[in-house]
């Protein structure tokens, strides 16, 4: 499945970590889940890597559906 | 450990050792417990019996980073309750560095009389007439006293606003670089400031006396580890330094929860243009600074200087907060916009967030139009002239609703909401109507359990007790001098342990770490008493009806948070 990924802040974009495709997308296997996908994108649990999925907060363990807007945060607290 | 009592009616100063009753506080929790003891609860806040009080944290003064916060306390013209407004700058630590616990303002001078305040290097304080300054604004106000008291001095001061005793005036103070955009922006306290008849407040920054430090030695170990740990922290050593605060435009939005257009919407159409990331890019091409250090001691650098296209200096510590209520709120998706409105309020002495919103509710009410940046422009002059509706406008929401006869005027005992909508971060629905301070963005915002997915932010499970922590904590470490921006260090092992060894270094004291809830506690049921013998009973603490009936896109939910959860909150 492909997905829209955009990370934002500090974090890199999913082109570092895969500079084949396109700047913003990213190719994965059915079933690739939260985790997986920051493991792709090399981000590190210190970092954070919130994930909101069509504008809803996405627990680790939650499956990414196919043609979904992805947006990646690092940590971050009310200021 | 000094007070310097200033009494603006037959103009005396008195400085006395802080009195037993008082030890052992600073910041937040001496001015809120001080006014909850000497300020009688139902007084008129722009009258004699109200003091306006300055305080330093506990920690302010020593070496420790990031302690250069002052709580400026008063009761309320906005609100009618206690309220306690926090400002970074440099301040601060220069009353630190002369030992002085606390400013603290009583009486009230004659209408047609204006003072300032000086204390010098050794600590000697004098009222000295400030009539040739009345009217001004801050930017100029603020040269005119460094040209005279020369540029070690950091200023605190009132602009029209104050002045005119608008509810939504702010206290501006001077930055590192001398520039009075550092904000005691909320509740209305520019306006108790002008009602004392002090224009200004001038301290001098090279003081040499700061209270001793029981265990100097320990103080400088745990200084060093804790100054570590906000450096290793990704959120006070990476996110804030490159973004600030604005690195929260995008994931709010993206929650749905970035209450745009008067809090009709949940994300602003074209919300990209006024990111974090686009700010900081344009900064960078106009070789602004993005990571500037706005207060002394800071390492975190979450402040900026924003130049407009030619270069030139346009404002500075252009913070999120702002860019939400001057941008969402208003429609408005043009950052020189926002940054020349940002601009505008520190120089006229106005509260960024209470004005953006006043705007906002104006424009919800068909005045002007959404996205409209010339009419938000002048009507914020028209607040420095004093017409009548530039006097509406810089009284708040409140005043506007009124006026327009508009129902929906997100505020909570009269102050308005911050950058995260509570139907879409129901825990922020909870501080909003519980915190004594009226609804605040920074007694108790959840947002980050959201974002480490300790919690969902629409589900009613989980958010009061998220609330009621948050708000001890914060309180406690508004007493400390500490900025929020690095409090988050203390969560992590080593932050909170080296911060707690370093207080007991300065104290001579053995605490252990259940004393700082035990102070937030504290400091929170004096706010709360003060508020009762005020007047406000559980029904204030309840967010406007259309938070409860309106749904607001993209999730469509309003807040479930019941009576009895906000009630519940403060169950000590
Ligand atoms: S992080 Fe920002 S607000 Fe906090 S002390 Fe530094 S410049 Fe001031």
């Amino acid at each position: 499945m492909k997905v829209t990924v955009k990370t934002y802040g500090t974090l890199k974009p999913p082109s570092a970590a895969d500079p084949t495709l396109p700047a913003n997308e990213m190719e994965m296997p059915e079933g690739t889940r939260v985790a997986d996908l920051l493991t792709r994108l090399g981000i590190t649990p210190g970092q954070g890597g919130t994930v909101v999925m069509n504008g809803r907060l996405l627990p680790r363990e939650e499956e990414l559906i196919d043609g979904a807007l992805i947006q990646v945060f690092p940590v971050m607290h009310g200021g | 450990m000094k007070f310097i009592r200033v009494n603006m009616s037959d103009k005396t100063i008195a400085v006395e050792d802080v009195p037993q009753s008082y030890l052992g506080l600073g910041g937040r929790g001496l001015t809120s417990i001080m006014i909850n003891t000497e300020v009688p609860p139902r007084c008129d806040p722009l009258g004699p019996e109200n003091k306006l009080i300055f305080a330093p944290g506990l920690l302010t003064g020593t070496s420790l980073v990031n302690t250069s916060r002052i709580s400026v306390g008063a009761k309320s013209p906005l609100t009618g309750t206690i309220k306690e407004s926090n400002a970074g700058g440099t301040i601060a630590a220069a009353l630190g560095r002369l030992g002085i616990t606390a400013v603290i303002v009583e009486g009230q001078a004659a209408p047609e009389e204006l003072f300032l305040l000086r204390i010098d290097e050794k600590g000697r304080a004098a009222l000295l007439p400030a009539g040739a300054f009345k009217g001004m604004r801050t930017y100029a106000l603020t040269e005119k006293l460094l040209e005279t008291y020369g540029d070690k001095a950091s200023v605190m001061c009132i602009g029209p606003a104050g002045e005119y005793g608008l509810k939504a005036a702010s206290i501006q103070t001077s930055d590192i670089d001398g520039r009075p955009c550092r904000a005691a922006g909320r509740g209305g306290l520019g306006a108790v400031m002008g009602s004392k008849g002090l224009k200004a407040l001038v301290v001098d920054q090279r003081g040499s006396s700061p209270d001793a430090l029981a265990d100097p030695e320990t103080f400088k170990e745990s200084a060093k580890a804790f100054a570590k740990a906000v450096r290793e922290h990704p959120f006070s050593g990476q996110l804030l330094p490159n973004l600030g605060t604005a690195g929260l435009v995008a994931p709010v939005n993206a929650m749905g929860a970035f209450p745009s257009y008067n809090a009709t919407k949940g994300t602003m159409d074209g919300w990209e243009k006024i990111s974090g990331e686009a700010m900081t890019q344009l900064i960078s091409e106009r070789k602004g600074n993005p990571s500037h250090m706005g207060c002394a001691q800071c390492i975190v650098h979450c402040s900026n200087i924003y130049n407009d296209k030619d270069g030139k200096y346009l404002t500075s510590s252009l913070e999120y907060e702002t860019i939400w209520a001057m941008g969402g709120m208003t429609g408005i998706d043009n950052l020189d916009t926002i940054a020349r409105l940002d601009f505008l309020c520190d120089d006229i002495g106005l509260d960024t967030m209470s004005t953006g919103v006043a705007v906002a509710v104006a424009m919800d009410a068909g005045y002007k139009k959404f996205g409209d940046g010339e009419a938000a422009i002048e009507l914020i002059e028209e607040i420095a002239q004093g017409t009548d509706m530039g006097r509406v406008l810089g009284n708040g929401p409140t005043a506007v609703g009124q006026h327009f006869n508009h129902h929906r005027v997100p505020v909570v005992k009269g102050q308005s909401i911050a950058a995260y909508d509570p139907r879409a971060m129901q825990g922020n629905a909870v501080t909003y109507a519980t915190s004594p301070m009226g609804a605040d963005h920074s007694a108790g915002n959840v947002i980050g359990e959201y974002m480490a997915q300790k919690l969902d932010p629409l589900k009613r499970e989980g958010q009061v007790e998220a609330s009621r922590n948050t708000q001890i904590a914060m309180a406690a470490v508004d007493c400390t001098g500490l900025c929020l921006l690095a409090s988050f260090a203390l969560t992590t092992p080593e932050g909170g342990m080296a911060f707690l060894q370093a207080m007991n270094a300065k104290f001579g004291t053995q605490l252990g770490p259940e004393a700082i809830p035990q102070l937030g506690l504290r400091v929170l049921q004096a706010e709360r008493e003060f508020n009762r013998k005020a007047g406000f009973t559980n029904q204030d603490d309840r967010l406007p009806e259309f938070f409860y009936k309106e749904p607001l896109p993209p999730h469509n939910t309003v807040v479930v948070m019941t009576g009895e959860d906000m009630d519940g909150t403060f169950n000590f």
